[in-house]
């Protein structure tokens, strides 16, 4: 030990630069200390989201009372909604615009970057991230791709209407609605800035994993978190330039004339096109190639963020932690080659179509052992219900219920007759809102004491997850069925087809659930930013857990670690080890004092 | 926020406990990891051209000669950084190093405005972007090309001056770091070129 102290002084003192001492502005704004660079990140995408639900319940206010005259939101909005009523385009930019900023700008800056930032360089026991000067480039760049996603609310037209998947030719000719002209040029312009940021983080998160760990921090050693961050920042680093190139040629498209995605004789307002040849279908399979890895993206760090709280919880250890991992790597292989399923009702060929079918049937393998697995971290266990665990447990739930919608519409066969129904919109809900969703709040409730010294208020926490996990099941459980009864996604208002008179009722149920569900969200807002100020103050280990990063004082200092980097000795799981006084044993604890036992 | 990350004490430099030979590794890991992103850009141009090909309106367009010199510009300039990372190594060859790495940027921006004229010919011809699919992505291949060139050669003039500064002090990792990673990228851009050149040609 003493021989290691040496060497580390010698290279220490040999590097020369081993300290810095930053002003105020490179501290907490232009900061490339992970941590800040995180916190920035949780706190962008938090902003976000409230504009996020703002629009979804926009979107339930129409859907569930479309005859409705809104006086308020009409003098707010005088050209979607004159007069109070909604006009469909401005129901397809709100639908767009709610998915994008979902997707894109809440769940992957605050789960994937903001807590994919603060914790794989204290869980793996590193001082920063590997590059932390691109890493704060990255949050600068998300800044301005959500400010210019913002900004397209404002432009002549409004914002985009093509749907998050944003399918040409409505995105790709200027005058098809009036979110296709600015509007779209912008939201293209915003999601190649995301794409830029998103490999920036990408490659800090890969680097930092591969190369920064600990001494004795072996790949097996891991917390789930980090091998899912891991997983999911491949994923995003191989999935996401072609969107890029996607991106390009729709710009050129839309704005020098070209025909890539544009077909012969397409007529708009009555106007032929001038453009030939181009296929619209070829954007579907590039979008999709990012689209349904991006699925992952999420989904994997929500899963393993869950995984890590369930033992913190159960005071037992993670039940399968070798299998999980290869589950996540057979899931990140997978993932990249399953996108067809997205299209399976656009003429694909039936032999293409019978391969999407298998090996999107074949994910549930690998992902239904994971599931089992969790559950099975609690057997025999000690459940303690504080709130992230009730977060981690609901964020099984909604895997699990998400994950059976997934069997009917992996199946072509299935999917023909449900596809584009509100089944599809139910089924990713649950997945990628709500699994991500609630592993992103099981993430905030559990490293707030770390990340600001604070805990969160319990009775409030508990109050915020029975308002947050009931209305959403709800909701999205009920679209299941009226996407059985052949409810289509994407239309502004029912009220004109007879065959759906009956769902009035339950749209009215949906739409009063998603109020209580937004309402449920200002007990969280509430309870973050009283805790901030006022909550109780935590010590560095509040919830006796074992992983690296509660060894250092809550919030940890600059460089994470002190002096000397940690030296790690066992897995990440150490709990209620036989013969040992207390029932857990962080990582760094020498197998002298305390036997390893995996 | 609360007490300990307030008070201003000073912070450790992330990386002031990183051998040198592993800070050189990190460098190289980002650089190819960041080389794999381009792979996939391309690769996702290429699957479009492929089912592009296909359409019925496909004319080919003449392309111009001297994009064949560009090529050998740059090839060139590929092999005039490889020396100029060698002789990095050696005793006594600063100076022939530094002279290959100049040479590589000179190259490069050779190569640049042989692109920028390939461009105005065809354009002078009357072969704009909607010409015909053909032209589409030769202007689109070309010119993300030409962006990612750009960027390569700018960490290229940085790894000049870079060595330039550095004149006769002991430490010499950070240059022969920027070096390593700039003949990298470079060379991959020209293996890049060479594919993209095979693909506008050929297919």
């Amino acid at each position: 030990m003493a021989e290691r102290l040496a060497d580390h002084d010698a290279t220490y003192e040999r590097n020369g630069q081993t300290e810095e001492h930053p002003g105020f502005l490179r501290r907490y704004v232009f900061s490339t200390d992970h941590k800040i660079i995180g916190i920035q990140y949780i706190l962008t995408g938090l902003l976000m989201a409230v504009v996020g639900s703002l629009l979804a319940v926009m979107i339930r206010l129409q859907l569930g009372w479309p005859t409705h005259q809104w006086g308020l939101l009409g003098r707010l909005f005088p050209t979607g909604m004159s007069s109070g009523i909604m006009t469909p385009e401005f129901y397809l930019a709100l639908v767009t615009m709610h998915g994008t900023i979902m997707v894109f700008f809440f769940i992957s800056y605050v789960l994937v970057s903001g807590f994919g930032n603060y914790l794989i360089p204290l869980q793996v026991g590193a001082r920063d991230m590997a590059y932390p000067f691109l890493n704060m480039l990255s949050y600068w760049v998300a800044l301005v791709s959500a400010l210019v996603m913002l900004a397209s609310f404002f432009v002549a037209g409004g914002a985009a209407a093509a749907g998050w998947t944003a399918y040409p030719p409505l995105s790709a000719v200027w005058n098809a609605v009036p979110g296709s002209a600015w509007g779209q040029t912008f939201w293209l312009l915003a999601m190649a800035l995301f794409i830029a940021s998103m490999t920036m983080s990408g490659l800090n998160f890969v680097a930092t994993i591969f190369s920064l760990r600990a001494q004795g921090m072996a790949m097996m050693r891991m917390p789930l978190t980090v091998w899912s961050y891991f997983i999911s920042a491949i994923m995003a680093l191989l999935a996401f330039p072609p969107l890029t190139a996607a991106a390009v040629m729709l710009l050129f498209d839309r704005h020098f004339g070209t025909s890539f995605f544009l077909p012969s004789g397409l007529v708009v307002s009555g106007q032929v096109l001038p453009n030939q040849g181009g296929s619209p279908l070829l954007w579907q399979h590039l979008f999709w190639f990012l689209g349904h890895p991006e699925v992952y993206v999420l989904i994997l760090p929500a899963l393993g963020i869950a995984n890590d709280v369930l033992p913190v919880f159960t005071r037992k250890p993670k039940s399968g932690y070798r299998i999980q991992v290869y589950c996540l790597i057979a899931v990140g292989v997978l993932g990249m080659v399953v996108w067809g399923h997205h299209m399976f009702v656009s003429g694909m060929s039936p032999f293409s179509g019978e391969y999407f079918s298998v090996a999107t049937l074949t994910i549930t393998l690998p992902m239904a052992i994971f599931g089992v697995n969790m559950m099975a971290s609690l057997w025999g266990g000690t459940l303690r219900l504080t709130t992230p665990m009730l977060f981690a447990l609901g964020t099984i739930g909604f895997f699990g219920t998400g994950g059976i919608g997934g069997l009917f519409l992996g199946n072509a066969t299935a999917d023909m007759q449900l596809h584009d129904t509100y089944f599809v919109v139910g089924h990713f809900h649950f997945m990628i809102a709500g699994v991500t969703l609630l592993g992103t709040f099981t993430a905030i409730y559990f490293w707030f004491p770390k990340m600001f010294g604070r805990f969160m208020n319990e009775a409030l926490g508990k109050a915020h997850f029975w308002l947050t996990f009931v209305p959403f099941f709800t909701v999205f459980f009920m679209q299941h069925f009226l996407g059985l009864q052949g409810m289509p996604r994407r239309y502004y208002a029912f009220s004109t087809y007879e065959f759906l008179k009956p769902t009035t009722g339950q749209n009215v149920i949906i739409s009063i659930a998603a109020l209580i569900l937004t309402g449920g969200q200002l007990v969280f807002l509430a309870n973050f930013c009283w805790s901030l100020l006022k909550g109780r103050s935590a010590e560095a280990n509040p919830w006796h857990a074992t992983t690296l990063e509660w060894t250092v004082p809550s919030p940890p200092p600059h460089g994470n670690f002190g002096h000397v980097l940690p030296v790690v000795h066992r897995w990440p799981y150490e709990y209620s080890v036989e013969g040992c006084a207390a029932d857990h044993t962080p990582q760094t604890v020498s197998p002298r004092d305390v036997p390893v036992t995996a | 926020m609360t007490k300990p990350i307030s008070t201003p004490v000073p912070w450790p430099h992330p990386r002031a406990d990183l051998e040198s030979a592993r800070r050189d590794d990190l460098v190289q890991l980002g650089v190819w990891m960041f080389l794999g992103t381009v792979v996939m850009l391309f690769a996702a141009f290429t699957s479009a051209y492929i089912i592009r090909r296909g359409a019925s309106d496909w004319t080919p367009i003449a392309l111009p000669w001297i994009l064949w010199a560009n090529t050998a510009v740059l090839v060139a300039s590929s092999l005039a950084i490889e020396r100029g990372r060698r002789a990095m190594g050696s005793e006594d060859g600063e100076a022939s190093a530094r002279r290959g790495v100049s040479a590589a940027a000179g190259l490069g921006l050779l190569f640049l405005a042989g692109q920028t004229s390939a461009w105005r010919q065809l354009v002078d011809r009357g072969v704009y972007l909607p010409t015909s699919p053909h032209s589409s992505f030769f202007f689109v291949l070309t010119g993300t090309h030409a962006v990612h060139v750009a960027a390569g050669l700018l960490l290229v003039i940085c790894a000049a001056a870079r060595m330039a500064r550095v004149g006769g002090r002991t430490d010499r990792a950070a240059p022969r770091r920027l070096v390593t990673a700039a003949a990298t990228f470079w060379h991959f851009l020209a293996a890049l070129w060479l594919y993209v050149m095979a693909l506008v040609t050929v297919f």
